[in-house]
């Protein structure tokens, strides 16, 4: 009887000791996510009004670089997590410095976990470029009137304006204007998926998405033509859409993700 | 005994009337009254009226400050600040004397002229929906330089500007503090217990209060046309719509690109945003006579850049440019219409005004026609709107 009540004294301590020694690390299962887009010309931050080289001799200068991204996704094993629905991003937005500003904002609630890929929409989807300005609250990025246009009923995707020296003369003798929109019947809006291992497990709670734009310009291995007019400005018709949607599909190939 | 009664009686009475009178007045000494404070408003009542913006169901939302909600008291104060001369130097003039409701709050000058008769450097801007002047998605600011982040800074500058009101915001407050009025309109509109209490900020505030309400109203020829009415256009307004919003390609018409749109895009027809619009020749960015943006933000390239005015009411703000230089809409487009004047900072746009459709037969750089420079005004005329101009709400509250 005397051993038996120490066996059952020793068995209630090993259970119960053990339980507290052994306890987990309780880690929150989901968390607030700061993600930064940032965009860079050949992996220096993206600086207006200064030469940059893209090939060749030819060198650019960029005036204007704005972009709308929708349904910013993490993606594990196929299932897509949620960032954000759309963000408006205007890189030249501080008058007195000529960087780009690399622009954050926060996810809410995303589960502490490792991803392992990233999926993007490049401009405003269907869904909601059918809407208007005056559909959402002051603040909204999609509240952003002169950022919509008129015309076609559209927002525009994405703004790019530079400045462009193509045949090693001294000036900057071309312009190139790139902006895209789009029509319900004619979409130019594109998504864009990449493998990429996103940590977001324990003090990790942040990772920033790069935008290379002298990436922009290499279209399946081979520099786009900037000397044909066809690729100096984006089409003034709905169906002339082609280079706008070019390079709105080309955009995941800009996109790289540091931690 | 009934006299002696009677002498007793009236010996009583006078004592008491003596004693009450004594009361009276040592009591009444004692008792003083609560001690007046001087300038106290804590007896005017301060029930602020939440106040909304009151826009067409198209335009966006207005963007309200969290530090300056709009409230019906304090939009009433605004209004009479705005319109009242007490803010300048001897009293002469107004933020209205610049801003007149009927020249959709400009002046009708090539620059303005203050109190003691200087002439200013730039034109008065319009205030039609001058709310929208800010974002934070993008740089803009108000005047032509940008040099103010908000319509609450803005309102403080002109009152000391010596070219303008040229008065001291000390003096201004003195003024306000010693009105009839004016102390009873701040207590109702921001809840301040004391005269005391009035500042250079709450008036500043007011102000911008009431410039957020100068909302267009929606009824203009151009939004009956885009939302109500597609007859209300002539064939040449229509013309001068696409031209100007570069719709050719979706009409399938015959017509060349306006470029317009560019930097008078969106629901207001601004974008609030900063070009150099071709004004000047100048070889260098260091030679233009009015640097602009580049002054306020010490950026070179940003020398000789406005803000891009709105083209609502654009028929009724003559004259044009930040210096008033065009009297006409016709001038204006005399000069869009051959590309303005060049300088290195030139907005590319302009030089591909009478872009024609890029594609198999491509024609760009064409000059505008005068036909189709007709065209656009004809079409800018169609932006005009007076029931904005003629609101109640709007005009002077001291007539």
């Amino acid at each position: 009887m005397k051993n038996l009540v120490l066996l059952f004294a020793a068995t209630f301590f090993l259970l119960f000791g053990c339980h507290k020694i052994d306890e987990p690390v309780v880690e929150p299962t989901s968390k607030d996510i700061t993600v930064s887009v940032k965009a860079t010309f050949d992996g220096q931050v993206l600086e207006k009004d200064k030469v940059l080289e893209l090939a060749n001799g030819q060198t650019l200068d960029f005036n204007t670089f704005t972009l709308y991204l929708s349904d910013i996704s993490l993606l594990k094993n196929g299932q897509e997590t949620l960032l954000s629905e759309i963000e408006y991003f205007n890189f030249f937005s501080n008058p007195t410095s000529p960087l780009a500003q690399t622009k954050t904002f926060t996810a809410k609630s995303i589960k502490s976990d490792t991803y392992d890929g990233l999926k993007i929409g490049f401009g405003v989807k269907p869904t909601l470029n059918k809407l208007k300005p005056s559909n959402f609250p002051a603040g909204h990025p999609l509240a952003n009137e002169i950022e919509f246009w008129l015309g076609w009923k559209s927002y525009i995707f994405s703004k790019i304006e530079i400045e462009a020296n193509l045949d090693a003369s001294p000036d900057m003798e071309t312009f190139l204007s790139y902006h895209a929109g789009s029509t319900t019947s004619n979409d130019v809006y594109r998504v864009g998926s990449m493998t990429v291992p996103i940590d977001l497990t324990t003090a990790k709670n942040s990772f920033t998405i790069e935008i290379d734009l002298k990436k922009l310009f290499w279209i399946n291995g081979k520099l786009l033509d900037l000397t044909d007019p066809e690729n100096q400005a984006t089409g003034g018709t709905p169906s002339d859409l082609g280079l706008a949607a070019k390079l709105l599909e080309n955009f995941i190939n800009t996109v790289s993700v540091k931690p | 005994m009934k006299s002696k009664f009677f002498k007793k009686y009236i010996s009583l009475c006078g004592a008491t009337l003596f004693l009450g009178i004594f009361i009276l007045i040592i009591g009444c000494k004692n008792i003083e009254p609560a001690p007046v404070i001087e300038g106290d408003l804590t007896d005017i009542p301060y029930n602020p009226t939440n106040y909304v913006i009151k826009k067409p169901s198209f335009y966006p939302e207005v963007p309200i400050p969290a530090d300056n909600p709009m409230t019906v008291q304090g939009i009433e104060l605004g209004r009479m600040l705005f319109f009242d001369p007490i803010l300048s130097g001897d009293s002469t003039q107004s933020c209205s004397t610049c801003h007149e409701p009927a020249k959709s709050f400009t002046d009708g000058k090539a620059v303005s002229i203050g109190i003691d008769g200087l002439f200013g450097k730039r034109s008065a801007m319009s205030l039609y929906n001058v709310a929208y002047v800010t974002s934070a998605n993008y740089f803009t600011g108000l005047f032509w330089d940008g040099r103010s982040p908000s319509l609450e800074d803005q309102a403080l500058r002109p009152v000391e500007d010596p070219v303008e009101m040229h008065n001291t915001w000390t003096n201004v407050v003195s003024r306000l503090k010693n009105h009839k009025t004016y102390p009873e309109k701040f207590r109702k509109a921001f809840g301040i217990s004391n005269k005391a209490n009035i500042t250079k900020e709450l008036a500043a505030k007011a102000i911008a209060q009431f410039e957020r309400t100068l909302i267009g109203s929606g009824k203009s020829k151009y939004d009956i046309y885009e939302n109500v009415d597609k007859n209300v256009f002539d064939d040449d307004e229509v013309d001068g719509k696409i031209i100007y919003f570069d719709e050719a390609g979706v009409f399938g018409v015959n017509l060349p690109d306006g470029q317009c749109f560019h930097c008078h895009g969106g629901i207001t027809l601004t974008g609030n945003q900063f070009f150099n619009n071709g004004l000047e020749n100048v070889d260098s960015l260091d030679y233009f006579p009015d640097k602009g943006l580049g002054k306020f933000n010490g950026n070179r390239k940003d020398n000789g850049k406005f803000r891009t005015p709105t083209l609502r009411n654009i028929a009724l703000t003559a004259p044009y440019m930040h210096d008033g230089r065009f009297k006409t809409l016709e001038e204006v487009l005399n000069h869009y219409g051959v590309h303005g004047k060049t300088s290195p900072n030139e907005d590319p746009f302009i030089n591909q005004i009478g872009f024609k459709i890029l594609g198999s037969n491509p024609i760009k750089y064409d000059t505008l026609s005068m036909e189709n420079r007709a065209k656009i005004v004809k079409f800018l005329h169609t932006l005009t709107d007076t029931v904005f101009t003629k609101n109640p709400e709007f005009q002077n509250p001291f007539f």
